[in-house]
């Protein structure tokens, strides 16, 4: 079924190809990116570059790349076939009546068309790309939309200019009008350059984590005192008060404390799975259904229990937590769904890097665990 | 990919003639679609009929599927986390960057030419900025351009 979907999306782009291969990129973009959530923006600027990098046609390595990741040599296999083949069945039409067809005004009309689209499309590319490395977050396109319509203007998220990229951008400028270096020769100096600024700078670049505030202060030791502090990822931090009526209580063994109330286990079941997933349910899912849910996915299920936690809520996601996880489990990275006032938060806790994402920041690792809940309800 | 075609099928294995290079290069410039496979479906189909064509277009997807298959098999790069990789792949945008921009502007002096031009091409670009599809779009600049070529021919052939 995957492997229909990549051939009818790959057979779509290859008949739009009119211009050439660029023209790929904005239609995976709108595919993968903004629509189907496959990719984050560097992930897809990552896989364009790979298949910039390497021999062949940049069109086909991606449509190879996007295809493996999607169903692994099948996905490859179907992707690249379909993609190629619009142009084969146009191009042998075209030999067999390459009379008819040199002068026809019918033709040059196509070919006219396809180079504007061509031209729109790389100049969207470049626009894609300059949102991935002269600046560290997407142009305020839709911003600036927003502001010629309404006349409001809002500060876009974390925009600004990133210096290291704006210095190699104009170093490849420069190479390319002044030398004759060839592309590939190009991006290989800019990774070169990158890899070698980054063992030099090693150390001075801050990259802390992102933990809510709560649980940076020390505020949100609420797992070692059996406390939850409910309010972590909005600010609210854990008071004195609230830890010690929380730790007053002694909740019977199947029970656990929280909130300064004893609540049942059964309603409060993490599971991991072997696939990388941790889905700390809530109202989401019972116990049996958990067990369920892990029986399906072939997966183990641990317990909270299993690394001494005995509470929840987002805000108490701190850091010794996310060690003992990953000395538990030994796994990449996390999903951890949390519903509350009516309303179910995801968020996505990277064991590597140590970062936690929220789930409004469209997360890809979010959005497949979200799929395999759904699938599975 | 024309020049090295051009040396290796003209020049060393003498299996074309300059004329049918010439051909092929019309050939990629009239029709439309993915030059790499263009001018595979030419060559092969010079040499070897239908069969030569069908193994020419596989010749030209083997070495995609190959070398991008054992780099997205063997070494997840998408998957890395390593801070030093990371940056290299920054830089290596940055580049891209650099050449996508270059590219565009070569196009756009090859491309534009009139104030229809211009126009087209701003206006596509302000819709697919905005988010409109571009399937629809490349559609849309197709439909323009043949509606402005048949004014053309008609004003040429005088009928009305």
């Amino acid at each position: 079924m995957i492997n229909f979907t990549l051939f009818l999306q790959f057979f779509k782009f290859g008949a739009m190809c009119f211009g050439g291969g660029y023209m790929i990129i904005p239609l995976l973009f709108q595919q993968y990116v903004e629509k189907d959530n496959l990719f984050s923006l560097t992930e897809f600027g990552n896989l364009l570059s790979i298949s910039q990098l390497t021999p062949g046609a940049v069109s086909m390595n991606t449509a190879t790349y996007v295809g493996f990741l999607r169903n692994t040599w099948s996905g490859a296999l179907t992707a690249t076939v379909a993609l190629a083949l619009p142009t084969v069945l146009i191009a042998f039409i075209a030999l067999t009546c390459i009379k008819k067809f040199e002068n026809s005004c019918f033709v040059k009309g196509v070919l006219q068309g396809g180079r504007w689209a061509a031209l729109v499309m790389l100049g969207y590319a470049a626009v894609l790309f300059m949102g991935m490395s002269i600046f560290t977050a997407p142009l305020p396109i839709m911003q600036t939309k927003e502001f010629l319509l309404s006349g409001h203007w809002e500060n876009p998220d974390n925009f600004g200019i990133n210096y290291s990229g704006l210095c190699v951008f104009l170093l490849s400028l420069i190479l390319m009008t002044k030398t004759k270096l060839s592309m590939t020769s190009i991006i290989i100096t800019a990774g070169v350059v990158g890899l070698i600024s980054s063992v030099a700078l090693a150390g001075t670049i801050d990259d802390t984590p992102f933990y809510p505030d709560s649980c940076l202060n020390g505020t949100a030791t609420g797992w070692t005192n059996a406390c939850e502090c409910y309010q972590g990822f909005s600010g609210a931090l854990c008071t004195e008060e609230s830890l010690t009526s929380c730790t007053g209580l002694s909740c019977p063994a199947n029970q656990y404390c929280n909130n300064g109330f004893c609540h049942d286990l059964t309603h409060y079941s993490p599971i991991i799975t072997d696939k990388g997933t941790f889905l700390l349910s809530r109202s989401l899912m019972t116990y049996s259904e958990a067990q369920e849910f892990c029986r399906k996915l072939s997966a183990k299920m641990v317990t909270r229990a299993d690394f001494d936690c005995h509470g929840t809520g987002a805000g108490c996601l701190n850091t010794i937590l996310l060690n003992k996880i990953q000395q538990t489990t030994r796994l990449r990275g996390f999903i951890w769904l949390d519903s509350h006032s009516n309303k179910t938060d995801a968020y996505y806790a990277d064991l590597n890097d140590g970062v936690i994402y929220q789930s409004n920041k469209n997360n890809r690792k979010y959005t497949q665990a979200l799929c395999l809940l759904k699938e599975f309800k | 990919m024309l020049p090295v075609i051009e040396e290796e099928f003209s020049k060393k294995r003498k299996l074309l003639a300059q004329k049918d290079i010439l051909d092929m290069i019309a050939m990629t410039q009239t029709v439309p679609g993915l030059i790499a496979v263009n001018s595979a479906v030419f060559v092969g189909h010079k040499l070897n009929g239908l069969w030569g064509m069908v193994s020419a277009v596989f010749g030209v997807i083997c070495p995609s599927l190959f070398i991008i298959m054992t780099i997205a098999g063997l070494f997840p790069l998408l998957a890395i986390k390593n801070p030093v990789i990371l940056s290299s792949f920054e830089c290596i945008r940055a580049a891209v960057t650099a050449i996508f921009i270059m590219t565009t502007i070569r196009l756009s002096k090859k491309i534009i030419h009139r104030p229809l031009d211009v126009f087209v091409v701003i206006g596509l670009f302000i819709a697919l900025l905005v988010g409109i599809n571009a399937v629809y779009l490349i559609l849309t600049a197709i439909s323009i351009a043949l509606v402005v070529s048949m004014k053309e021919y008609c004003a040429e052939r005088k009928i009305p």
